[in-house]
């Protein structure tokens, strides 16, 4: 072979090393995420669609959703609670407490954000469980399940800032911004999610043990019932309450005391409650103790009674005790308040006491459940109801129930209630409402519900503004996200 | 090197006709080898006989008297002598002229004469000796378009490096490509390994790096052996390291006082009875901060003779930071070979390994002490350590013993095999195989401990994290190069690449680990029962490859007129099939104008080129797997009578399936001028490099984010490089001095316009917006306006709910009923008043650097500036409660003391809104580097049989003028994320480092 043949040949080969030898297959470019689940895998089976609906669980025991930002938007605003701790500490909390929050505050942000986020969780489910094959007992189970909890996260944005968008599909990445829907849309929104789970979702009873803390048809139907009253729609309350009061799944046999401990978890009061645990291996529990914890004793402090809810209870009221710890105070655990705690009250429906179960993360992860719906409210609400509709007899006997138990054995406190108007039986329950709902995330919607707010506000030096501080100001950064689709509400 | 490799293939190849003649023999020496310089070409002109110098520079052939020896070595001027006689001793001068000097290109080298793109090469001489980890920190002023900025003042941080602007607001690191492989820091690296560094700048240049190549690329070649003698040098520095510049705080009773004042005005109770009593109390700068220290040692042998040639080194580095406890050190070993195993096939072999430790530190520890209550003590008289009744802030001192046992080691091998194969004179066929295998151990420990209710960790824990990262890349090129008839050169690159990397991560945590000992921090001996779910254990992975094609022609008319276009087509795994491949194309055009005919009678230029390119490349700097749509676990619910976890899980990331690689459209145009016989040399170029497709982190509403291609920007400029070097007898000195101007601005932002929040401080607030027709990461907040004096002022102000002494913002804008802006005033402040307060990005920058020697002394001076960029300071702007205060909070609003532009002091509130109360100018001008270095006389040492000592003095940062009232203004940002950059918060200030040095040649 001569010399140029052999070169040739050389160039030959490093041809075919250089467009060859090289791995520059497709398959060789092809690389899957390692260790994660993706999309299209994931929601195949009937393991998916319960983790996925697990996931919307979650969401209740997240900061965003139900701790900080929820504290400020629907108790600090309120009669019952002040914003707490050390004057200096999260002065922006301040703003809520005041009602001089604005757009740019970030908890409010916090706020939309973690009522959304959940949003998009039970979007999921509802829109991709329909796909797998499963179960259709379970996969219309949990649908339901997601719709109730997608109700409720509407529910808090309703109330917070009037209409917001209304997302009802997974929303794609490069989707317009969606405009705000009107409050009513919103509200039958709501409604259609929950009568449609309450067409197949079980009783608290019916479920299995395992799934103790999966919302019910009671639960449904109590959510129904107050979306009603904040309509207006007594005959609705009525109805649904009356359903509830019948089905034989709830009463009122928890002593009052008893409730907020860790005993109370559970009980036949309770209609919906985020789950906590304090878990061994941690990560079960949510910070919503431990924010509102004796400021430089147990937690940081936030949230605490105000002497105007202090005073507010009728003399003797049991209630009372078991709402608001005072410095100093011995808890039936036989920790001693620091008699000199930053804070005259703290509210003791968080309190996690000491021989309760602890995560190794201690108070931050802490067990305590967050009562969401309780007998009790529905009750008033079915006092209310009756009253509204001149059934005034129904009315007392509601009433009176609650009031029994608050009462215990004590028969010298909190006397049966009469009726001698329509009017006062009204402030009668009212009043009721805040005492036996004290710190429950219940009275300044309440208040504005009843169109109020500013009337019980102002004198509390709250600068409460009529036409305005009924919502909240739509957070800025949402605003900026929509590219100004989103438009703000009036006054802010 | 292409001379030499030629005459031994002739004296390989061909046998050796002798004629009878004279022998002629000599010595070939130049300044710095007296002894002798081997490896030099010697060849008799006009024939092919020839022969090179030996390893003590001896040479000796048959030559006639008359006949010419043309002595010829790679950077030295090409000198011929006519024989007179049996002896011809010649001594060869170094080559300064820049046409003949060398630059490291993509995938090959080329004459700096015949480059059509934009390249800033710099020498090791430049940086050597400078006190520094790594060699990216000896660049800072060294090159035109690159400005480097240290993130942190830690020990073994890597700095900010940025070429040519801020490309995108995510990843804008550069590429790195040490002796071709690639990789994305070279802290493995020894700065004194280096032979070389190249800046590749514009798209001319970087398009042979296609899809990775936007960021710009850095070259680093290591220094290889020469045939010749072989030399050993040891150089070795010590020294101390110093915070420059501590802040000035208050001190215990001016502190306690201004907390009671406070207090009061809050509506509490003062906090401190007696203020006056507490004297200084503690500076806690002084209980975190120390004298640290620095020592470098490195040996290296080289040599080689025709067939082999070896560079091996070793070199320890150690550093305690700035800070207590902070520590870094590292050794490494390289070994570079090239063996001839015949005429046409060479192959040769980079390998570097390094191992290094690093003791972290939390970032936060200099924010601690800044904020820390001074009328504590560190330790109490107890022994126990002491702790605010104020405020939450930890004791620095605490936090130095218990949350600094904190230690990384890493293992890294970093290096190449090749082979290259000469055939049919002008093919060159190279193949090149190389790896980065690294090894990542982890451990951190927390011990358990209690100083008070909010500093304090109930169980211990360890965390132990251990990483592979292996990465592997093939390259096989093909070069083709000849020149037609002494007119066309034509120089052809063909190539395939592929690179496959792969990381494996395990982490696990376990609590109640004895610490005692470091002999018993492992997991075994933990409680297994105890750590959180998420942590326990972590066991990640990714991998990502490339496969990719390579495309370049050189051609060079009459050495005039230039052309270059180069390709390179890549696919990554980080895209979707439909979308993976992608093609970077550039073009560069050069007319050397020096040589035209019409140039011939201008005596003012020695030279002068005249160079433009243009090209598109890609920036892949972004998380593998995006295009998957994938599933959050952990979302886990407690359910059931017995409380106990179920797994949850579900999508939280929407899907991005049509993300694509960002793309940088770059045009370059520059000018290179030479006068006095290139004594005086000066380049000029003008940049436009417009990113498109730029992958954002988008809010898009609702708490959900997502990455897209959603943006455009530009960043254009100037640079200006100019150099004078000279010497009047043994007085020899350089100047060169390089400027840049960067103007950076988003052209537009997809997703419907909406600007981009960035820059948070941790409390909520954020201090950056990047949107159409503003710089990336631009401050954006309020203007003030003033101080409120009087309850009248409030009440008739904008800001009702504000108090005496609080800050009056401006009311610029406002909405009209439909809820259009109208850029008027409106009567209240809120967030449409916020305006754009300047950029982070510098608008100039620039480096001087200067070097003069005389007799054995040498003195090199560089100076570093950087101009109208701003910062915002962000330790002021974060209090929750009753932190300490800068002095400059003692000339606080009062009723006393009406001031207009110190606001009254409180916790939070509307004077910590975001505005230009906390933006300040961070222009400087540094003195980078001083080193001044004496060389013993040779003939002085000869006797003792070494043939070099030079001592040397070095300091770096010594001085630094600026207003900034921080640390230091060089503020890179929070983990150099794009859209926090000049927010000084938990920086570790830059710091000064002095030293001295000691270099022997044997």
């Amino acid at each position: 072979m001569n010399t140029i043949a052999k070169n040739w040949i050389r160039v030959a080969l490093a041809g075919t090393l250089l467009l060859t030898g090289q791995a520059c297959s497709e398959e060789f470019l092809d690389k899957k995420p390692q260790g994660e689940l993706i999309t299209e895998d994931f929601f195949q089976s009937q393991e998916g669609a319960l983790k996925a609906t697990n996931a919307i669980y979650w969401q209740l025991r997240q900061w965003p959703t139900h701790i900080f930002a929820f504290l400020a938007v629907s108790s600090m605003t309120s009669d019952d609670a002040e914003k707490g701790s050390e004057p200096g500490d999260a002065v922006f909390l301040n703003e809520f407490d005041q009602f001089t929050v604005t757009a740019t505050n970030f908890i409010l942000n916090d706020f939309w954000s973690g009522q959304y986020l959940g949003i998009a969780k039970a979007n999921q489910v509802i829109q991709r469980l329909p796909g797998i094959q499963m179960d259709e007992t379970l996969k219309a189970r949990l649908i339901a399940e997601a719709k109730v909890l997608r109700a409720y996260f509407y529910f808090n944005l309703v109330r917070t800032f009037g209409g917001v968008p209304k997302i009802t599909a997974i929303q794609d990445d490069n989707a317009p911004a969606v405009p705000r829907a009107s409050r009513q849309e919103i509200y039958q929104l709501i409604e259609q999610d929950l009568n449609d789970a309450i067409a197949v979702l079980p009783e608290k009873s019916a479920y299995a043990a395992e799934d103790m803390g999966r919302v019910t048809k009671g639960a449904a139907k109590g959510w129904l019932a107050k979306v009603a009253m904040y309509q207006g729609k007594w005959n609705d309350v009525l109805r649904l309450t009356d359903e509830i009061m019948k089905s034989g799944q709830y009463d009122l046999k928890t002593p009052y005391e008893v409730i907020f401990t860790e005993a109370g978890e559970n009980t036949s009061e309770s209609v919906f409650e985020v789950q906590n645990a304090a878990l061994p291996q941690g990560g079960g529990g949510s910070q919503y103790a431990e924010v509102q914890s004796v400021r430089g004793q147990l937690g940081w402090g936030f949230n605490v009674p105000s002497e105007d809810l202090v005073k507010s209870y009728e003399a003797g009221d049991p209630r009372k005790a078991a709402t608001i710890i005072e410095r100093g105070e011995r808890m039936p655990d036989g920790v001693v308040v620091l008699p000199n705690a930053v804070n005259p009250y703290y509210n003791q429906k968080a309190y996690v006491a000491q021989n309760e179960t602890k995560s190794p993360n201690g108070l931050g992860d802490s067990n305590k459940n967050i009562r969401l719906l309780r007998y009790a409210d529905i009750v008033l609400m079915n006092a209310e109801a009756a009253n509204e509709l001149g059934q005034s007899q129904q009315a007392v006997t509601s009433l009176n129930a609650v009031r029994a138990r608050a009462r215990g054995s004590n028969a010298a406190v909190l006397p049966d209630v009469k009726f001698t108007s329509k009017e006062q039986l009204k402030q009668a329950i009212w009043k009721e409402r805040r005492s036996e709902l004290a710190m429950e995330h219940d009275r300044f919607w309440d208040l504005v519900r009843q169109g109020r707010a500013g009337q019980v506000l102002r004198p509390l030096g709250k600068q409460f503004v009529e036409g305005k501080n009924e919502v909240m100001p739509i957070p800025q950064p949402q605003i900026d996200a929509s590219g100004g689709v989103l438009t703000q509400n009036p006054g802010y | 090197m292409g001379k030499r490799v030629f005459t031994l293939m002739i004296l390989l190849c061909l046998p050796m006709m002798v004629w009878a003649q004279q022998r002629v023999s000599g010595r070939v020496r130049t300044a710095d080898e007296p002894g002798g310089l081997p490896g030099v070409s010697v060849q008799v002109k006009g024939t092919t006989r020839g022969t090179t110098t030996d390893p003590s520079g001896q040479y000796s052939l048959e030559a006639a008297q008359g006949d010419v020896l043309v002595f010829s070595f790679i950077g030295l001027k090409t000198t011929e002598r006519p024989v007179t006689g049996a002896t011809l001793d010649v001594e060869l001068e170094s080559d300064v002229t820049t046409l003949q000097e060398v630059v490291a290109v993509g995938y090959g080298v080329q004459r700096k004469a015949d480059v059509t793109g934009s390249i800033s090469s710099i020498k090791a001489q430049d940086i050597a000796s400078r006190p520094v980890a790594t060699a990216t920190q000896a660049l800072q002023g060294k090159a035109a378009g690159v400005l480097i900025t240290t993130n942190q003042g830690l020990p073994g941080a890597a700095p900010n490096v940025r070429i040519r602007g801020v490309g995108t607001v995510g990843n804008s690191n550069p590429l790195y490509v040490v002796d071709g492989m690639f990789v994305d820091d070279i802290r493995f690296l020894n700065p004194a390994d280096i032979q070389s560094i190249d800046v590749l700048k514009d798209a001319s240049s970087l398009a042979i790096y296609g899809v990775r190549g936007a960021n710009g690329v850095i070259l680093v070649t290591t220094k290889s052996g020469k045939s010749g003698r072989t030399s050993i040098n040891y150089e070795g520095f010590g020294g101390i390291t110093q915070v420059n510049n501590r802040i000035k705080l208050t001190n215990a009773g001016e502190f306690a006082t201004l907390v009671n004042e406070v207090a009061v005005a809050e509506g509490g109770q003062a906090k401190f009875p007696t203020p006056g009593a507490l004297g200084a109390g503690t500076n806690w700068f002084d209980y975190i901060f120390r004298n640290g220290s620095i020592q470098n040692h490195q040996i290296t042998a080289s040599g080689g003779n025709e067939r082999v040639t070896f560079n091996v080194s070793g070199s320890y580095y150690d550093e305690k930071g700035i800070v207590e406890k902070s520590a870094y050190n590292r050794l490494t070993f390289r070994v570079n070979n090239t063996y001839k195993l015949t005429g046409n096939f060479r192959m040769g072999n980079n390998l570097a390994f390094s191992r290094t430790q690093s003791n972290n530190v939390p970032a936060s520890i200099v924010q601690s002490a800044y904020n820390a209550d001074p009328t504590i003590m560190p330790v109490g008289p107890d022994g126990k350590y002491g702790f605010s009744t104020v405020s939450t802030v930890a004791n620095p001192a605490a936090v130095l013993a218990y949350q600094t046992d904190d230690i990384a080691r890493s293992g890294q091998l970093v290096g190449n095999i090749y082979g290259e194969l000469d055939f049919l004179k002008s093919f060159t066929l190279r193949s090149s195989f190389g790896v980065d295998l690294g090894l990542t151990n982890s451990r951190i420990y927390l011990p358990q401990y209690f100083v008070s209710s909010s500093q304090k960790n109930d169980r211990s824990r360890l965390t132990r994290e251990i990483g592979l990262n292996t990465t592997w890349l093939w390259e096989n090129t093909l070069t083709f190069n000849r020149t037609f008839g002494d007119i066309h050169n034509v120089n052809v690159l063909l190539g395939a690449t592929s690179q496959s990397s792969r990381a494996d991560i395990l982490r696990a945590i376990r609590l109640d680990v004895p610490g005692y000992s470091d002999d018993v921090k492992f997991l075994s001996l933990g409680n297994a029962v105890g750590a959180t779910a998420e942590d326990n254990p972590d066991n990640r992975s990714y991998q990502f490859t490339y496969a990719s094609y390579l495309f370049r022609v050189n051609y060079s008319l009459m050495d005039k007129y230039l052309l270059t276009v180069s390709l390179r087509r890549d696919g990554s795994s980080r895209f979707p099939s439909e979308s993976r491949w992608a093609t970077f194309p550039a073009v560069g055009v050069g007319w050397r104008i020096i040589d035209e005919e019409f140039m011939k009678d201008v005596t003012l230029f020695s030279n002068l080129k005249l160079r433009a390119s243009y090209g598109k490349l890609g920036n892949t700097n972004i998380p593998n797997y995006l295009y998957y749509s994938r599933i959050s676990s952990g979302l886990d619910a407690v359910f059931g009578s017995g409380q106990n976890l179920q797994q949850g899980a579900t999508q939280v990331n929407t899907t991005t399936s049509s993300l694509i690689w960002e793309t940088v459209t770059q045009t370059d145009i520059g000018l290179e001028m030479g006068f006095l016989n290139n004594r005086l040399t000066a380049e000029v170029d003008y940049y436009n490099r417009k990113t498109s497709d730029m992958v954002l982190n988008v809010n898009i509403g609702n708490g959900r984010q997502i990455q897209a291609n959603a943006a455009s920007a530009y960043n254009r400029g100037l640079e200006f490089t100019v150099g004078w070097n000279d010497n009047v007898n043994d007085f020899k000195y350089g100047i060169n001095a390089n400027l840049t101007t960067v103007k950076n601005e988003v052209t537009n932002l997809g997703n419907g316009g909406i600007p981009i929040i960035g820059g948070g401080l941790g409390n909520g607030r954020t201090t950056t917006l990047t949107d159409v027709g503003r710089p990336i990461g631009a401050f954006f907040g309020y203007q003030m306006a003033g101080i409120f004096q009087t309850a009248d002022e409030v009440r008739n102000s904008a800001q009702p709910t504000a108090q005496p002494g609080d800050i009056r913002y401006a009311d610029l804008n406002g909405r009209d009923a439909s809820g259009n802006l109208t850029g008027r005033p409106d009567g209240k402040i809120d967030a449409d008043d916020r305006v754009f307060l300047g950029t982070p990005i510098p608008k100039v920058f620039w480096g001087f650097n200067t070097n003069f020697s005389w007799k054995g002394f040498d003195l090199a001076l560089d100076l570093q500036g950087s101009h109208g960029n701003k910062i915002y300071n962000g330790r002021r702007a974060v209090r929750f409660g009753n932190e300490n205060y800068e002095r400059i909070a003692l000339e606080r609003w009062t009723t006393q003391n009406p001031s207009t532009s110190q606001p009254r002091l409180t916790n939070g509130g509307q004077n910590f809104e975001v505005s230009d109360y906390f933006i300040e100018g961070g222009s400087f001008v540094r003195i980078r580097n001083i080193q001044l270095g004496y060389t013993l006389p040779s003939n002085l040492l000869r006797t003792l049989g070494v043939r070099s000592v030079r001592a040397y003095v070095n300091a770096l940062n010594p001085v630094t003028f600026t207003n900034y009232s921080g640390f230091s203004p060089e503020v890179g940002g929070r983990e150099s994320d794009a859209l926090s950059r000049g927010v000084d918060l938990d920086v570790v200030p830059v710091y000064r480092t002095t030293t001295v040095g000691l270099q022997i040649g044997f």
